[in-house]
């Protein structure tokens, strides 16, 4: 019995002595400026989907950045390198990290201060809509509904594309009743884009093509995939068929943006005030560092039926029209208005 | 077109020898002689690198739960279902932030044909199983994922050594041969898996049937049996569990395993 105890754990030992890291997983990335330097810029230029459709050199990054970087390269200056390089792709699906010490930079958000200014929901609600209502689960700031005051036009707000099926039926019960809708997407922050097919194919009145999806496949500037298609199609649950006007600022961003990739299909729907943010890929999975820093980026181009990219211009309004933050301090939202006249100018609905 | 018809024969194939292993083991087991059920708890230890989804070593910690059944039948072959549960946190070596859950789901339906050795001490098998297994990887809910998925066909052997009436050893050695190999696509994420996000079964067999050109994988499982009572035993376990790919890019998973479990025999 000694003797088979002996063995046995000589051959666990044995067996266990197999999982020896370097042996089974090979040398780790070290964690030096340079390695995550190159690391980082091999990523993008390997996995990032827009350079062509941006127009951006991904190359001047590295020969501008690269000759900076030594093996004494502080953290501060090396975040400083990394966020000056996602500044010049613009786009807000990407990001850096160093999650251990909570600080995130997203690019694109220089001129945030100034649209976050430029539009109030404490003055909707006060100032231009009646007889609000939210769903319990989601907070206001996020989603509520309700009829502009004094007009016979009903208002959604939606703060974001997360819905389920249930609760977009029992949203379009709510404003059935009204001869126009305002479908309020400024400030929104995307979500998914199969919610915002569904909530598209309420409105939908034909089958037809919306917009294409290439993924990136490849390591090679070109490598896409198959063109993915698709479509707007009428839904076969509670819907809405009456005139529509949906309200974007630099915010309405991601799945929003898809979102109004369907609506632009779809007869009566009418987009007024300012160009959307242009971001409209699904963003990659975080990556990692060797220093503890991770990042995400955009991993696929959205193209119009005509086969343009919007990424980095986004959906042209037919209306243009901007708040500036006087006028929100002055409880005036022009776009709102803007909207109101152009329900009673085109369709007679007030 | 040659892929496609490479691909339903071998689906044919593997249902074909599905459907025969478990006839042929409900038509034997009526009269066996021995059937076996394990149960066992014990500690994971793992280790992956799957540069898709992190460029950093990762070493993970957690239990895993075994059952087995093993049923010895008339013709003194072997039929056995296996199952691991291993559940365990993984990490690179520094960063406690990037701490992520790992999920492996290791299922084996085996049939093994008895070799006579001259040795009435040792039994030795040989044969195959059906074997699936599963190497899910989540970062902060979904913000990172990997998966090293194979559904396939192994080769595998059994040997059996009685040491005196109370003691045994076994082992068992596999090797896939055929398989469908299940890996997320370049970008990790794409649009099949973010349109159908509640369709975990389309999403987990969505992958190509390959051979060993694609990748590789071993398994091993070494047992050591106390019988303490006529119908019962005391097992320990190790397990090991490794595989390899370069698809989409370099993965390599392996989960060490030890437990210890109870076997019933009835």
């Amino acid at each position: 019995m000694k003797n088979t105890i002996i063995y046995i754990t000589a051959i666990f030992v044995s067996l266990s002595l197999i999982s020896c890291e370097k042996l089974i997983l090979g040398e780790d990335e070290v964690n030096e400026p340079i390695n995550n330097f190159e690391l980082l810029w091999n990523d993008f230029n390997e996995h990032y989907a827009l350079f062509e459709v941006r127009g951006l050199d991904w190359n001047s990054m590295y020969e501008t950045y690269r000759p900076m970087i030594t093996s004494t390269t502080t953290d501060g200056e090396l975040w400083s390198i990394f966020t000056n390089m996602l500044a010049y792709l613009d786009d807000s699906h990407t990001y850096i990290y160093n999650r251990k010490d909570e600080i995130a930079y997203v690019s694109g958000s220089e001129d945030d201060e100034t649209i976050i200014a430029e539009f109030s929901k404490d003055l909707l609600r006060d100032k231009y809509i009646e007889n609000v209502e939210s769903f319990e689960e989601y907070p206001l700031e996020f989603y509520f509904d309700g009829k502009v005051k004094d007009k016979n036009i009903g208002y959604m707000y939606l703060g974001g594309i997360g819905f389920n099926k249930k609760e977009v039926d029992e949203v379009l019960n709510n404003i059935a009743a009204f001869p126009a809708l305002i479908i309020d997407l400024r400030h929104n922050q995307g979500g998914d884009d199969y919610i915002a097919a569904d909530l598209a194919n309420r409105f939908a009145d034909e089958v037809k093509l919306s917009h294409t999806v290439e993924e990136k496949n490849g390591p090679g500037p070109n490598d896409f995939g198959e063109q993915i298609m698709y479509k707007t199609k009428p839904s076969d649950r509670v819907r809405y068929d009456k005139p529509i006007v949906i309200l974007t600022d630099a915010f309405t961003v991601s799945a929003a943006e898809v979102f109004l990739l369907y609506t632009k299909q779809i007869t009566d729907i009418t987009q007024i005030g300012t160009y959307t943010s242009g971001d409209f890929s699904d963003i990659s999975m975080e990556r990692f560092l060797p220093n503890g820093w991770s990042y995400q980026f955009s991993i696929m181009k959205f193209l119009t039926p005509e086969g343009i990219s919007l990424d980095g211009l986004g959906h042209e309004p037919n209306v243009f029209i901007n708040n500036e933050a006087s006028d929100i301090e002055n409880d005036n939202d022009l776009v709102l208005e803007a909207a109101i006249d152009f329900i009673f100018d085109t369709y007679g609905i007030e | 077109m040659k892929n496609k018809i490479f691909k339903i024969a071998s689906v044919l194939l593997f249902n074909l020898l599905f459907c025969s292993l478990i006839s042929f083991a409900d038509e034997d087991t009526k009269q066996s002689k021995n059937k076996t059920y394990t149960i066992s708890l014990g500690y994971e230890n793992s280790l992956f690198k799957d540069v898709n989804y992190s460029v950093l070593n990762q070493k993970g910690n957690g239990i895993v739960l075994h059952l087995q059944s093993l049923r010895k039948l008339k013709s003194n072959d072997l039929f056995q279902v296996a199952i691991d549960l291993p559940y365990a946190i993984t990490k690179p070596k520094n960063f406690h932030h990037f701490r992520a859950t790992q999920t492996v789901a290791n299922i084996e339906v085996a049939y093994l044909k008895h070799f006579p050795t001259k040795n009435k001490n040792i039994n030795f098998y040989l044969g195959g199983q059906l074997h699936s297994y599963y190497h899910l990887v989540f970062f902060d809910g979904t913000e990172a994922f990997t998966m090293f998925g194979v559904n396939g066909l192994d080769v595998s052997s059994y040997v059996e050594y009685t040491i005196n009436d109370n003691q045994s050893i076994n082992a068992k050695a596999s090797i896939p041969v055929l398989a469908q190999l299940v890996r997320p696509p370049y970008t990790g994420w794409d649009k099949y898996i973010t349109d159908n996000p509640y369709n975990i079964p389309k999403v987990l067999t969505r992958g190509k049937i390959t051979s060993l050109n694609k990748f590789f994988g071993f398994n091993f499982d070494f047992n050591y049996e106390y019988q303490y009572k006529e119908n019962r035993s005391i097992n320990f376990n190790y397990g090991l569990r490794y595989y390899t790919t370069s698809e989409v890019k370099k993965s390599v998973v392996m989960n060490n395993q030890f437990n210890v479990g109870l076997n019933f025999k009835l």
